[in-house]
């Protein structure tokens, strides 16, 4: 029973990483059709922004996130200017290639900027572990969690509170018709873009609470990621978000409870499984 | 003259909504049915039951007294049904004379005897002089031309056509009804969707009202224009003649 | 076959004159470096034109191709390995494997579509990469050697001049092309495009989709299945990591992309465009840890933004201006 519930613990721990992840995705995939193989390289950029503020300024992750939020923000966007806007106008597969050619050179970037070593942040602010009994809580566990809880709730009231956030949605649900009232669907894109590299800045940002920083950390969210969005029915975000969470439990009790090594295994069979039988993702109705 | 499409007691739901009810009628050999509604009235879904792009909830669809209720739609086309789209769908990124080759293949293996063929379609329905345009530089018009060719080059002996005229202008619809005759005299028989009453009472040799989903009643031109009920229910709803 | 090459005159010239480039140009160029290119410019080049039937003509866009390369790189390493199998008849038996996981693969997955299909193509492709790095029989992790010693060069496919791995090659690759060719115009290829264009169009003209995106599949994988058994036998050591990696995978997609989506000869000027691209920031550039792939990576996004229709298609516009119409080259051939 305290296996399972640690397991449970765990898989929230990461499954709430990961849904920041799928958030991004899902709100690039749904508001401009892209599959973007780059989230997970943002996520990257912000955990060694956030191990740099750390290490020269002693931030702590906490204090960095909305630093790294703004640099990702501003970097999305620079690179929807930049690469995306243009790539738009191609076919959907050049897109496709464009963002994983992007990947390539972020993570290249930071191998040769940062090197490959394995980093982590020696000393964070909260530490420590509370024994429940039943389970061992370690505190710097918890953050991760409480900090995409709160960055999952802005981009919600982002979304449909704020005018450019209801401009994106408006914009994911018809370009033609938003145009025509008067939105700015280039402005709404770029935005978008940049809102979902921010939201996997601040995953990353705190992740480095518990996580290694190497260039190639993206991947391991990546394919999770698009899964987690195809199971919440593709480009919803609070879809995604569940994804993301079934998918970080999903990874935690296979492991636990299956094979450690094949465990991966399990998680992309059920997965081709439940596309069978949900093709529209377990949240996509029929 | 036998009965080419028997429709008998078609009933289709999308969950709680009836889509058709409790439709039966007939197409006999060489004929064309005109089928009429205002819109919601279910004509575009008898289509898709018909041609199998999805299956009905009940009743049946005999084609030359065979059930082809629950076929799939590829073999539905092979028994020798053809049928074009509402909104065109053709092949943009093929030119015009591939879109048609497709459709010839379905029939034929040799690519010689084929080519052949989609000439010989193509002269018939007038579009010999795009036949290396690419078919997504076509105008509309023109696409629902090319949706007929491509079915016609399945050699059909019955074509459903879905709105052909919508959106023509008076002369374009005159040649319309003139290929749809031609493609008759050779023995083709036609199902046509129609909005514009007067392309239908032209052509039709009987007529389908579809209201609501139900069949409201079938017979001439003259038997249908003179119901009562045709006029109550259909006409009385907001003419529609030659409002385009 | 006699109509084929009468209605393709000027293609098979064409062939002619680039395949005696091909053979005399490592004659001329005498460095290895340049001769392992080719040989690598080749095995691309067969990837490429195996995933562009899919993924190409047929328009469902896999991004787990890696995993048919692995199979039949594996394969003829294994069986040399523990039955001394001639890799002459294992690469036949990678592609049946290939071919036989693509039928039963295929059913479940292209009834996806989009993004899904390519997400699930993925799952797959990393399925298989884990089930190999797992699997203690085929060597795990560490993969293994195909080398083996006092054998038959010719017998065994295992030369130690580079040179006959690129000739080798060359008689798979024009094999594979020529095949391709004649399918173009045909009524497999044909349904293939339908299918890409509109699926519902294509069953409404008689077009089992299901079944015909099941064979081009098939036919995809057994292509890119011998790839990957080439590649094996060229490297003559593999493990998992360097043949089924998701990069690898989206490295076969870019291979067609750049080349030109859907048409004979594109994945062959995508293979060489971007082998050499690789291999020569690699030599310059790989020692400057990743600066390399930065600049392959610029490169590729700069191609794909700027050429979106691939490298053939600046060839096609030279050409269309030439002959403003372009009605002679239209002509179906059997």
């Amino acid at each position: 029973m305290s296996i399972f519930l640690q397991a449970l613990y765990e898989g929230i721990i990461n499954g709430s990483s990961l849904a920041l992840i799928a958030m991004g995705i899902a709100l690039v995939w749904g508001v401009m059709g892209i599959l973007s193989f780059s989230q997970g390289e943002f996520l990257m950029i912000a955990m060694f922004a956030a191990y740099y503020l750390n290490l020269y300024l002693n931030l702590d992750p906490i204090v960095a996130l909305p630093f790294c939020m703004a640099i990702m923000f501003c970097i999305g966007f620079f690179i929807y200017k930049l690469i995306i806007a243009k790539a738009l106008k191609g076919p959907i597969l050049g897109q496709r290639l464009i963002t994983f050619a992007l990947s390539m050179v972020l993570i290249n970037l930071a191998l040769l900027l940062f090197s490959g070593d394995f980093k982590t942040i020696q000393k964070v602010a909260v530490s420590g572990s509370i024994d429940l009994g039943v389970i061992v809580v370690a505190k710097n566990k918890l953050v991760p969690l409480v900090i995409s809880g709160c960055v999952a709730g802005f981009m919600f009231w982002f979304l449909n509170k704020t005018r450019i956030g209801k401009a994106i949605r408006a914009t994911s649900m018809n370009k033609t018709a938003a145009g025509l009232v008067g939105i700015d669907s280039e402005k709404a894109y770029a935005f978008a873009f940049g809102l979902s590299a921010a939201v996997a800045g601040a995953a990353g940002c705190a992740l480095t609470y518990y996580y290694y920083v190497y260039p190639n950390v993206g991947a391991n969210f990546q394919l999770f990621g698009f899964i987690a969005v195809v199971m919440g029915g593709f480009g919803s975000i609070p879809g995604a978000l569940v994804g993301g969470l079934i998918m970080g439990l999903a990874d935690s009790l296979t492991g636990v409870y299956f094979s450690p090594s094949f465990k991966y295994v399990g998680i992309c069979v059920a997965f081709l499984l439940i596309v069978q039988f949900k093709p529209k993702g377990l949240f996509g109705g029929k | 003259m036998g009965k080419i499409l028997e429709i008998k007691n078609a009933t289709k739901r999308f969950g709680g909504l009836v889509a058709n009810e409790n439709v039966t009628f007939d197409v006999e050999e060489g004929e064309i049915v005109g089928v009429v509604g205002p819109n919601g009235a279910g004509k575009t879904t008898m289509f898709n039951s018909i041609s199998g792009a999805h299956a009905l909830t009940e009743g049946n669809i005999i084609f030359k007294g065979q059930d082809i209720t629950s076929m799939k739609p590829y073999d539905i086309c092979r028994l020798g049904i053809g049928r074009t789209f509402q909104i065109p769908q053709s092949l943009n990124e093929l030119k015009v004379y591939e879109n048609v080759l497709v459709g010839a293949l379905c029939k034929r293996n040799d690519m010689e005897a084929a080519m052949a063929h989609v000439d010989d379609i193509l002269q018939l329905c007038g579009i010999s002089d795009m036949k290396y345009e690419m078919a997504g530089k076509l105008n509309v018009p023109q696409k629902k031309r090319l949706e007929i060719a491509r079915a016609m080059a399945t050699d059909p002996e019955l074509l459903l056509l879905d709105e052909t005229m919508a959106g023509l202008t008076a002369t374009e619809r005159k040649d319309a009804v003139e290929l749809i005759q031609k493609i008759n005299s050779k023995g083709v028989a036609i199902l046509t969707i129609e909005h514009n009453m007067d392309v239908v009472m032209t052509v039709s040799r009987r007529v389908v009202v579809l209201v609501s989903g139900k069949l409201l009643t079938i017979g001439t031109p003259d038997e249908v224009t003179s119901n009562p009920k045709v006029i109550s229910a259909y006409l009385g709803g907001g003419t529609k003649t030659d409002g385009e | 076959m006699k109509k084929f090459v009468t209605d393709n005159k000027k293609w098979f010239v064409g062939l002619f004159v680039c395949l005696l480039i091909a053979v005399i140009f490592p004659q001329v160029v005498r460095i290895r470096f340049v001769w392992n290119l080719l040989s690598l410019i080749l095995v691309w080049a067969i990837v490429g034109m195996g995933w562009n039937v899919i993924g190409g003509y047929c328009g469902q866009v896999s991004n787990g191709h890696s995993l048919f390369y692995g199979i039949g790189a594996y394969t003829v390493a294994i069986t040399c390995q523990y039955w001394k199998l001639s890799p002459w008849i294992s690469i036949w038996i990678g592609a049946a494997i290939s071919v036989a996981l693509a039928f039963i693969m295929g059913k479940p997955l292209l009834r996806l579509k989009g993004h899904v299909f390519a997400i699930s193509t993925m799952a797959l492709a990393e399925c298989g990469r884990i089930i190999f790095v797992n699997w203690k029989w085929i060597g795990g992790a560490t993969g293994v050697y195909i080398y083996t010693k006092n054998v038959n060069e010719w017998l065994y496919m295992q030369f130690k001049n580079p040179l006959n791995y690129y000739y080798v090659f060359l008689v798979f690759t024009v094999a594979i092309l020529i095949v391709i060719k004649a399918l173009d115009k045909s009524k497999f290829f044909y349904y293939l495009r339908t299918i890409k264009g509109n699926e519902m169009a294509a069953e409404s003209v008689g077009i089992n989709a299901a079944k015909y995106k099941n064979r081009a599949y098939m036919m995809s994988a057994a292509i890119v299945s011998i790839g990957g058994s080439l590649y094996a036998q060229f490297l003559l050591y593999i493990d998992p990591s360097t043949l089924m990696t998701l990069n690898i995978s989206m490295m076969i997609v870019l291979t067609a992309v750049m080349g030109g989506v859907g048409t004979v000869e594109g994945p062959i000027l995508g293979a060489i465009v971007l082998t050499t691209i690789s291999e020569y920031t690699r030599v310059y550039f790989g020692q400057y840890g990743g600066l390399d792939l930065i600049l392959y990576g610029v490169l590729v996004i700069l191609i794909v933004l700027f050429i979106p229709g691939g490298i053939l298609s600046l060839f096609q516009k030279w050409n269309g201006k030439r002959v403003k119409s372009g009605k002679s080259s239209e002509m179906v051939g059997g």
